[in-house]
């Protein structure tokens, strides 16, 4: 008889999550290379084994809360003029290594160390095709880099930035910081298309997160309006069951 | 519940950028001034279901795993370093650096700042002073009898004086770069002071390789933009009103299960 309420709770459960990722997507709205996120629940569905239950069984749908997903569209782009702001315009990621390995960011915001090493604003080193840190010559201040990730300075070619892609796409853990582990080998991008001087900003739609959050908050009342009316019911069950008794 | 301190976290990022753009916004006419962003990041991420974890004794994968991220940090907030607008004065004193480079200026600490601010002025000993007296450096010193000053674009200052027709040579002026010009450290007004991130400073003749030309009877206005900087305050006041609609939701939500129990 209780089945009824864990459904529900199972429910109100999985819309609790869903809230926290709607507050994430908000909370990163000005996030460098953020990728929204979205939940995806499906039914879980039990069979009732049992002598007394007729034959084709009779299933259960408790919600279950499967998984999150990236929405890998395009963020807006940013002018910032600076030199070494970078945008992928087409598909890709850039890596860059930290001391737990090779990870990957959407974010261009690079920096470059008093050694000449180009890194994120963690001091991650960016790094080349072949996975090399890139080293710009330190007195070099004009720095071009062209569409395909070729580094130009005053003295000439200085490195290609490595623009990869993961073999795929869901399947990449976020870390924090911007950062993003591949599962699995890793392949270069066919077409970067890298732009200086601009940022790519986060792709949240703030006003769909908006209405996915009132759906949320909408269909969590709903719910729970459920579960207390449930336990009404079985309240006027049992004493009416009492009664007849008596 | 999670989604209060998330949104929490993002009111505070919110709140950072909007500082950062009124400060741009504040200094639009401040000689020399560069634009600031403030850049985020997102915190840390809960693993509800690893990614790759599989869902059968088959050993089906999970298409994605399930992940929730814990808001949002603010990582840096970086300056701009573009070149400002260059901005005729014609008063002799007054100087503009065209491309890379800072003016070296001495403290009365006797350490060196560095400044795009290029008005300047003349101290009662002759001496070359920014506008709250602080000397170039290598000082510079223009006599008392002379008629007027100029700089060719190398930064070199020459002076008529009564009673000579050619010009004499009284100094050089020499500028600074970095190997990080997002490094210096600002200090107010209009000087920044090296840091271990800048590196030390590039010293140099203007007009050099690496080095930018000196304008004479010109200054360099701030490089802050008012439409971008009016655009960003909007979208960031819209993102902290988004947030604290999170906070009412999440609040709601939690009154709901209170409600539940009674």
């Amino acid at each position: 008889m209780e089945n009824a309420t864990y459904i529900a709770l199972s429910r109100l459960d999985a819309q609790q999550r869903a809230m926290s990722v709607v507050a994430n997507n908000i909370a990163n709205a000005s996030t460098a290379g953020y990728k929204g996120q979205h939940v995806l629940f499906s039914d879980y569905l039990s069979r009732q084994d049992g002598d007394n239950v007729t034959t084709g069984g009779e299933t259960q749908a408790y919600t279950q809360d499967l998984a999150t997903f990236r929405d890998l569209a395009q963020g807006q782009l940013q002018q910032t003029g600076n030199p070494l702001d970078l945008a992928i315009g087409g598909e890709g990621y850039f890596t860059v290594q930290t001391p737990n390995g090779t990870r990957l960011t959407r974010s261009g915001r690079f920096e470059r160390l008093t050694d000449g090493t180009v890194t994120d604003e963690a001091a991650n080193p960016l790094l080349d095709r072949d996975g090399q840190p890139i080293r710009l010559p330190a007195a070099d201040h004009d720095v071009t880099v062209s569409a395909d990730g070729t580094i130009t300075t005053e003295s000439g070619i200085a490195g290609q930035i490595g623009i990869v892609m993961p073999q795929d796409s869901n399947r990449m853990t976020s870390e924090g910081g911007k950062l993003l582990l591949a599962e699995g080998p890793t392949r270069p991008a066919d077409n970067p298309k890298l732009m200086q001087g601009m940022i790519e900003g986060s792709n949240v739609q703030i006003m769909s997160e908006m209405t996915h959050m009132m759906q949320i908050q909408r269909d969590f009342q709903f719910v729970s309006q459920f579960v207390s009316s449930e336990a009404t019911r079985q309240q006027d069950a049992i004493a009416k069951i009492v009664q007849v008794q008596s | 519940m999670r989604s209060l301190d998330i949104a929490g976290t993002g009111m505070q990022a919110q709140q950072t950028n909007v500082e950062t753009i009124s400060n741009n916004i504040a200094n639009m006419t401040t000689t020399g001034y560069k634009r600031s962003r403030a850049e985020f990041q997102d915190l840390i991420y809960q693993n509800m279901r690893r990614v790759g974890t599989t869902s059968s004794d088959t050993g089906t994968i999970v298409p994605a795993g399930a992940q929730v991220g814990l808001g949002v940090k603010t990582a840096a907030i970086y300056r701009i370093n573009e070149q400002g607008n260059l901005e005729q004065t014609s008063n002799s004193l007054d100087f503009a650096i065209q491309g890379k480079g800072y003016f070296q200026v001495t403290l009365p600490s006797g350490q060196t700042a560095y400044t795009r601010d290029g008005t300047l002025s003349l101290a009662n000993d002759g001496t070359i002073v920014t506008a709250d007296g602080y000397a170039l450096n290598p000082p510079i010193n223009v006599p008392n009898n002379a008629q007027s000053v100029s700089v060719d674009q190398s930064g070199q200052i020459s002076v008529t004086v009564a009673g000579q027709t050619q010009p004499q040579i009284v100094g050089q002026m020499q500028i600074a770069t970095f190997a990080n010009e997002n490094g210096l450290s600002a200090m107010g007004q209009n000087l920044f002071v090296q840091t271990e991130a800048s590196g030390d400073p590039i010293v140099g003749t203007p007009n050099t390789t690496g080095f930018g030309s000196v304008m004479q009877g010109y200054v360099e206005s701030s490089n802050v933009n008012v439409v971008t900087e009016i655009t960003d305050l909007i979208s960031a006041q819209r993102a902290y009103e988004m947030n604290s609609k999170v906070i009412t939701a999440s609040d709601d939500m939690m009154q709901t299960l209170t409600n539940l129990g009674r």
